[in-house]
């Protein structure tokens, strides 16, 4: 078994896949209404997003590798 | 019957970790060794840093030298912290270090144009591949090169990403952009319950962070790229919008002869400079949105991200006044009496010139 994959059941799970994979669709979907006209972002609320999308990547990438 | 031998003997204190010069891997005086084994490097990474160091400007010469002198030997030869031939071998390259400064620094440093570059390429490909599929740097010199190659390839990779998606987005494909960008999200959760696909992570930052940059800086790339020099010369010829995608927007009123009253001006430039410039006689009352840049209106300006501008100024009696309206998403705006340092250089700035200023208006309102 691969670092950072779980064992739920029969199926594995690779949760850096997983936790990057919901990240990138919420950061997409923030990006769309952005698109839209529905959200007015600036850097000051674009870059704590960009940032957390990232360190959230990075966090769960090393915390599989420490298991 | 022996009793000592129930009694529970207490563990050994644990020696303090400290760094030692290596004897068994060594080439010179064994700091590399040391120093890699101290951090659980591979030698060979330590030794790349150091030539990388000392062929700019030679710090790791002098890093060297003075780990020779100061950092002892393994324990077996603790005894003898600095033997007589490492401290010769220390003063040698003291001396040397020395004399190549005098000799190379007449002849600019040739070697070390080109290989500090291609050291500093190394560690980074190397580094990214670390991070992406968790090698560590160890191994042969063939393995660090194929870790090197692959990780400077999908630098490249992502870089060529990054820019595609920074255009694409900048020229109006920014909802494909994000269809893309929340696809690979999707396919991510989704390859998470199959085996996981973490390949995918690189190539989908790399193309959402640019993505980012566009929505945050507000950069609209459409209007065409290059330079463009405007220069209406009656006012039937003076658009009330220029806009230019990417490049510089020279916007030149001296030549028009504006009646007195209000003249709506709106300038956009997705990223660049853009530059108006006006006679003296003419009053500008400017308001901008810049992402990532500043504004300069005389002797006036703002910097820095997310900026709103805005300089009301109301015009004397009789006099024209242009109502400039700015939208830069990554650039340089600005205002000036003429053309001269219109790079716009900050230093310049600070100095007092009394002729670029807003003369013909009256009193900020």
């Amino acid at each position: 078994m691969r670092d950072g994959e779980l064992m739920r059941g029969p199926r594995e799970i690779d949760r850096v896949s997983l936790v990057a994979g919901l990240a990138f669709a919420a950061f997409g979907v923030v990006l769309l209404l952005e698109r839209a006209g529905t959200l007015g972002l600036t850097f000051g609320t674009m870059a704590p997003m960009a940032f957390a999308v990232v360190g959230v990547i990075l966090l769960v990438t090393g915390l599989s590798r420490r298991e | 019957m022996d009793t000592t031998s129930d009694t529970p003997t207490p563990p050994p204190a644990p020696n303090p970790r400290r760094i030692t010069r290596s004897t068994r891997d060594r080439i010179i005086g064994g700091v590399s060794g040391g120093v890699g084994r101290y951090f659980g490097v591979d030698p060979t990474l330590v030794r790349i840093g150091f030539v990388a160091l000392a062929l700019l400007g030679g710090a790791g010469l002098i890093v060297y030298a003075a780990a020779l002198l100061l950092v002892p030997l393994d324990e077996e030869d603790a005894a003898a912290p600095t033997s007589p031939r490492d401290r010769v071998l220390a003063i040698a390259i003291a001396f040397g270090l020395i004399a190549a400064g005098l000799v190379l620094g007449t002849f600019d440093f040739v070697i070390g144009g080109a290989l500090v570059p291609l050291g500093f390429l190394v560690l980074l490909g190397v580094a990214v591949w670390w991070l992406v599929s968790g090698e560590r740097p160890s191994g042969n010199a063939g393995d660090l090169a194929r870790r090197a190659l692959l990780g400077l390839g999908l630098l490249i990779a992502c870089g060529a990403l990054a820019v595609a998606s920074f255009f694409a987005s900048g020229l109006g494909g920014g909802v494909v952009v994000v269809g893309i960008v929340i696809a690979a999200g999707a396919a991510l959760v989704a390859a998470a319950f199959v085996g996981g696909a973490r390949w995918l992570v690189l190539p989908a930052l790399a193309i959402a962070l640019p993505l980012a940059f566009v929505s945050a800086a507000n950069i609209d790339l459409d209007g065409g790229f290059g330079e463009r020099r405007e220069r209406p010369a009656t006012v039937a010829e003076l658009n009330q919008t220029y806009r230019l995608g990417a490049g510089e927007l020279i916007i030149d009123l001296r030549e028009l002869d504006l009646p007195s009253g209000d003249h709506p001006l709106k300038v956009r430039i997705g990223a660049g400079h853009a530059l108006v410039i006006v006679d003296k006689d003419v009053c500008v009352a400017s308001s901008a949105e810049v992402g990532v840049g500043g504004v300069a209106v005389f002797d006036r300006s703002s910097g820095g991200l997310d900026v709103e501008w805005t300089d009301a100024r109301r015009a004397r009696r009789g006099t024209a006044r242009i109502v400039l309206e700015g939208d830069v998403g990554l650039g340089l705006l600005e205002v000036r009496h003429d053309d001269n340092d219109r790079y716009g250089d900050w230093d310049e700035r600070d100095r007092f010139d009394p002729d670029e200023r807003n003369l013909a208006c009256a009193t900020a309102s």
